[in-house]
Order: C-alpha cells, then structure tokens, then sequence
C-alpha cells in the first residue's frame, strides 16, 4: 500500500553520501545500509545518518536482479544499530538493468525482513529504502510506515547533503522541480547581489532557513548585514529586552528611548520585515535553555549562527546542532584589558562546526569553550549552596565585558560572507578564522576533532550524544506520564 | 536539557550491572538510585549501601557533581574506629531523606558521564584510605 507523505529528507555529510553510493560496477546489483537517527518536524520526516556499513565482496551475494547480504553482515548490522541506539537503518540498492527504477516485491519482502529483524533491538526502528537507477541518474526512496500493525510505503522527495559544499538537493528528484534561471525574479534591492552570486545564488539565500541564537550587538548586526544580503527566512532567538547600555551597539534602533525595554528578537525581527515585507522574519523571546523551544528552532532551521555571550548556551546550541545535524557558526568577539584598564588586545572569531565533517570539528574541540565557566553555568541552586557552606570554592560573578560596535560590525561582516559564500556553493568555509585587531592580522585555524568527543566524536562511544530526545522517548513517556 | 538518549543507554547499561530492580529512577530521570551498592565490609560499618544520584538538568553538557549516600555510613579506620567519609558532609542541613552529601566530582572535560561517575564512585569505595591520607593534616 502506498502513500506520500509530505517530505522525507535523508541528511548524509559528503562523505557517508560518497560512501553510500559508490558501487562497484552497474552489471549487477549492489547494497549499503546506513544507521541513524529520524526525527519530524511539522508533519515531514528527516533521517540523521549516523554510520554507513557497506558490506564487503564476501559479505554479499550478488546478481543482476537480487542482491543478498550474508546473515554474518546483517548481525553486525544489527550490532550497530544496537550500539547507537539507532532509530532509523537506510537500506540503498541499484538496479543496473534501468535508469528509472522502481521498487519491486523483492525489495517489499527485504523490508519487511529487515524490519522484523531489527524490532527485536529497537521496537520503534524504522526502514528507509532507496534504489538507484542505472549511473545514479535517477533514485526512489520510501519509508516503511507500520503503525496500527499495516504496512505501508510512504515515497519520499529528497535526500540532502550538508556539508563544506552548502546544502546540496540529491540530482534526479529534487532538480526538476526548480524553476528555470530566467524564471527567477530578483527584487531590484539584490540585483547588485545577483551580479556577485548569480540568480541560483540568490535563490539559494531566499530558502535558506537561517537561526540567529542571541541577538545583542553582534547578533542584530548579524541580523542586518544577512537581511541586506538576501536571506529572506532569518529566525531571531534571544529572551532579553533592550536595554540603556545595549542600544548604541543595537542595530535597527532609530529612536533608543522607544526601544529600551522591548525585546530584543521582536525588535530584530521587526526591522527586518520593514525593510524587506517579502521575507519571513519570525522573532522567537525566549531563552536558549528551554529545550523544547530551542530544538524545535533548531530543527526548523538549515543553518545556525550564534552570538552569545557565553560559553553555556554555546554548549547548549552546539549539542543541539549535532543532534539534528545543523551546520552551526559561533561569532564572537572579544576586548582584552590589562591591570591599568587599557586596551591589550581586540579579536573577532569566526568558527564553523559542520556535524559529521571532520575538518569542521565542535568548539569544544576546537578549545573554544571554558569547561569551568560552563560548569558553573549548569550548577544548580542547591548545589552551589552544598559547595559554598562546605568550604569549596565558588565562582564570582563576573563584571560585563568591554563592547564596542565597530568590532561586532567586523565580527558580522567576515561571517556573513562566509556564510553567504558557502550557502551559494561557491567555496567551503574557513573553519576558524581569527582575526586579531590590535596587530591586523588574519588567521585560518584548523581544529582537530576528538574522535571520542559526545558531540562530533566519530567512535562508537561518541554516538550517546546523537538522537532525537523526542523520537527516543518523548510520547512514549507522554503516555506513561498519563497512566 | 537532558541528553535523554545517552541516560537511558547508560542506565540500562547500570541495570544490567546492578540488578533492574536494583537501579531506580523516576520517568524523567531527574535522578537515580543504586540500592544495595556493594562495599568492602573490613573498610565500612555497613556491606551495601544505597547511592543517590541527582542528574543535572543539562546532562551530559553539565557534569555529574551531586551524589549522596547513606547518612549512617561511616569508615573504619586502621584501629577499627568509625570515621566520617572523607569528602562526605553529614550535617543536618544538608541531609536530604537520610542520606549524606558525598562531594565528589567527576572529573572535567572528559566525556566519562554517568557510567564513568559510578566506576569512579566504585574505585573510590575500593580504596577509601587513598583518600583519607589526602584529607588528614
């Protein structure tokens, strides 16, 4: 039985995408299966691949119209799955005989017999299929849907890729349904940015779901500089309101005596819809702890830029980058004073964390993030009370820092640009650019991930930070909650 | 903001070691129990005592500091005297259901989480009187 469902995404790095679909040759069939985790936002489903387990040439009994991994492959499958705690496997096949292929019975009776298999592990799992028409040029893929005890097909509409390279639509099912370059109509606004980025840039920045997490002076000035820029769909995420001290950093404010008090976000997200009604500028006022709220913009987004102020929120925004497989770019920037309270040393941040990609490891790898400062952020109330009448030492409350707009201005220019660089497809990022302004030089770091990191680790231990709190455990505690 | 996904894993794992019934945590698991955690008996005025666990609220981005044990357990030292725990505050403010706040932390930037903080908590009941020589004068 089959049905269509709004939008299945299957989001792969380049390099499990690469390693998914390389086959050995088109004259008989081939298989990989990948591990991950499925979460849903607003009625379309996405799968996070986690792992690719490509069976090797013993593993696999092959010919022209059947493929058939041995039961040896198939038990460290489901060792895999069982060791991620995964949710979701993804079963990819060719059939070389067609460039427009279709699934078959043969595939419907593998589902099924994967599905039964691995319930035993997880009872909620779920089975992704997608077949590859001779060369890769076409490909179909479906989800096997089993609630109420049916069986059903549900087809599915692309697969992304997000990566260095942008955010690429898999050729052959999301292609045909753009519209041609000539269709497209730049606003007369970007037409300086068409001529930089071309129409298909343009384009690609209209779609393009951008988070901003905190919107003080560098996150409005984020905000300004990527509205300007062309990106039409911008969600502004921040709980604070307006304050004296802010506003002569805070873009958009024309009149600072109407502001104060207002928050910040609406405030943002105001300015930017005066100046652009087309666009779809959404305010979210609240605080990047609150989980639910936070995932949810996480998950609705492609993209998140952060500029907060703290090490906290950044851990915070990060985990829940990794987990649904956002790109995530930290913006900071920083003024350094010495004893006799004068200026030591300026610098701007541009860091770049892409899930899954090795070069674009988590800021906590890349030594971004203070350890103490975070802990002493997450400790609770009563904790702190324990500790302070116990004798350990407690932190103090730290002064705020010196701030000033021309280097929030520098901080938002190098990362629009570099955004807008990668959202366009032109180049892939920097991942860390330094920029030091009391000696004017420039710096393209390169961190090194740790493989054992619970956020971009790549070994097995690393995989408990990966999943979908909400497809994990959500409804069903809803309803034992309830009973 | 729990890592959900990494504390069932982790507890499950716990259950495994120490028993189903052993292991006990409310359905958000806001904390966890471990009754009858075996101790060596020559070392302590009791065999088995019962841990108690408080998961932060942003497990695993914040680190396990606040575990609690028995208020009664207490250490027996080399002239068979009972001695309070080392790094254990028994008083009475911040006795919690009887039990006594052990502080003990795991340690930071390592990635070690529930499992790594009751192997840790595991060693440091093994070989209490590393830690006592730390703490006499």
């Amino acid at each position: 039985m089959k049905k269509t469902i709004l939008q299945l995404c299957v989001s792969y790095s380049a390099a499990q995408f690469a390693q998914a679909t390389q086959w050995t040759d088109w004259v008989l069939e081939d298989v990989s299966y990948a591990v991950g985790f499925a979460y849903q936002v607003n009625g379309s489903k996405t799968v996070l691949i986690r792992e690719v387990l490509k069976p090797g040439t013993t593993e696999i009994d092959r010919s022209r119209y059947r493929v058939e991994p041995s039961p040896e492959y198939l038990c460290r499958l489901y060792d895999k799955a069982q060791a991620l705690g995964a949710s979701c496997v993804v079963q990819h096949h060719t059939h070389p005989f067609s460039k427009h292929p279709d699934f078959s019975g043969i595939d419907d009776e593998a589902a099924y017999r994967l599905h039964h298999d691995l319930r035993q592990i997880n009872p909620r799992v779920e089975i992704v299929q997608v077949v590859h028409g001779r060369d890769n040029h076409h490909a179909k893929a479906r989800i096997l849907n089993t609630t109420n005890g049916e069986n059903r097909f549900d087809y599915f509409e692309d697969i992304t890729l997000t990566g260095p390279a942008g955010i690429q639509k898999y050729p052959g099912t999301q292609t045909a349904s753009l519209p041609a370059c000539d269709a497209i109509k730049v606003p007369a606004q970007e037409e300086r940015n068409a001529r930089a980025f071309g129409v298909n840039g343009v384009e690609a920045l209209h779609d393009l779901r951008v988070l901003i997490l905190g919107t003080g002076g560098l996150g409005s000035a984020m905000a300004y500089q990527l509205s300007r820029l062309g990106f039409w769909r911008i969600t502004v995420y921040d709980c604070q309101r307006i304050e004296a001290t802010n506003v002569n950093r805070f873009y958009f404010v024309t009149k600072p005596r109407t502001a104060i008090g207002r928050f910040k976000a609406s405030y943002v997200a105001r300015g930017m819809r005066l100046f652009n009604p087309a666009g779809k500028y959404r305010a979210i006022n609240a605080s990047i702890f609150d989980e639910r709220v936070a995932a949810g913009a996480i998950k609705e987004s492609d993209i998140v830029v952060m500029a907060v102020d703290h090490d906290a929120p950044r851990c915070v925004a990060m985990a829940l980058a990794a987990r649904y497989g956002k790109p995530l770019v930290n913006v900071s920037n920083a003024i350094y004073l010495d004893e006799l309270q004068k200026i030591k040393g300026a610098f701007v941040s541009c860091q770049w964390f892409i899930p899954r990609e090795d070069n674009y490891p988590c800021l906590r790898c890349q030594g971004g993030i203070n350890d103490k400062e975070v802990e002493a952020a997450f400790m609770s109330e009563r904790l702190k009370r324990l500790r302070q009448k116990a004798g350990y030492v407690v932190g103090t409350p730290e002064s705020p820092n010196a701030q000033v707009i021309p280097i929030n201005s520098a901080a938002a220019g190098i990362a629009a640009w570099e955004l807008t660089v990668w959202a366009c497809g032109i180049r892939s990022p920097s991942p860390w650019i330094h920029y030091d302004l009391m000696n004017n030089s420039f710096q393209v770091l390169q961190g090194s991930g740790d493989p054992d990191c619970t956020v971009c680790g790549s070994s097995p231990a690393s995989c408990l930070a990966t999943g979908d709190a909400d497809f994990v455990g959500g409804p069903k505690n809803k309803k034992e909650e309830k009973s | 903001m729990k890592n959900m996904h990494r504390l069932r894993m982790e507890i499950n794992a716990l259950q495994n070691r120490y028993g189903r019934a052993q292991v006990v945590t409310p359905s958000d698991s806001s904390w966890i129990k471990i009754c009858g955690f075996p101790l060596n008996p020559g070392q302590y005025n009791l065999s088995n005592c019962t841990i108690l666990i408080i998961i932060p609220d942003h497990y695993d981005l914040a680190k396990i500091r606040e575990c609690y044990v028995d208020h009664d357990l207490r250490l027996i030292d080399n002239r068979g005297r009972y001695r309070e725990l080392p790094h254990g505050h028994g008083w009475a403010e911040y006795e919690i259901d009887g039990y006594q706040w052990l502080c003990f932390e795991e340690p930071l930037g390592s990635n070690t989480g529930l499992i790594g903080f009751v192997s840790t908590l595991r060693a440091y009941f093994t070989d209490p009187h590393k830690y006592v020589e730390v703490n006499e004068e």
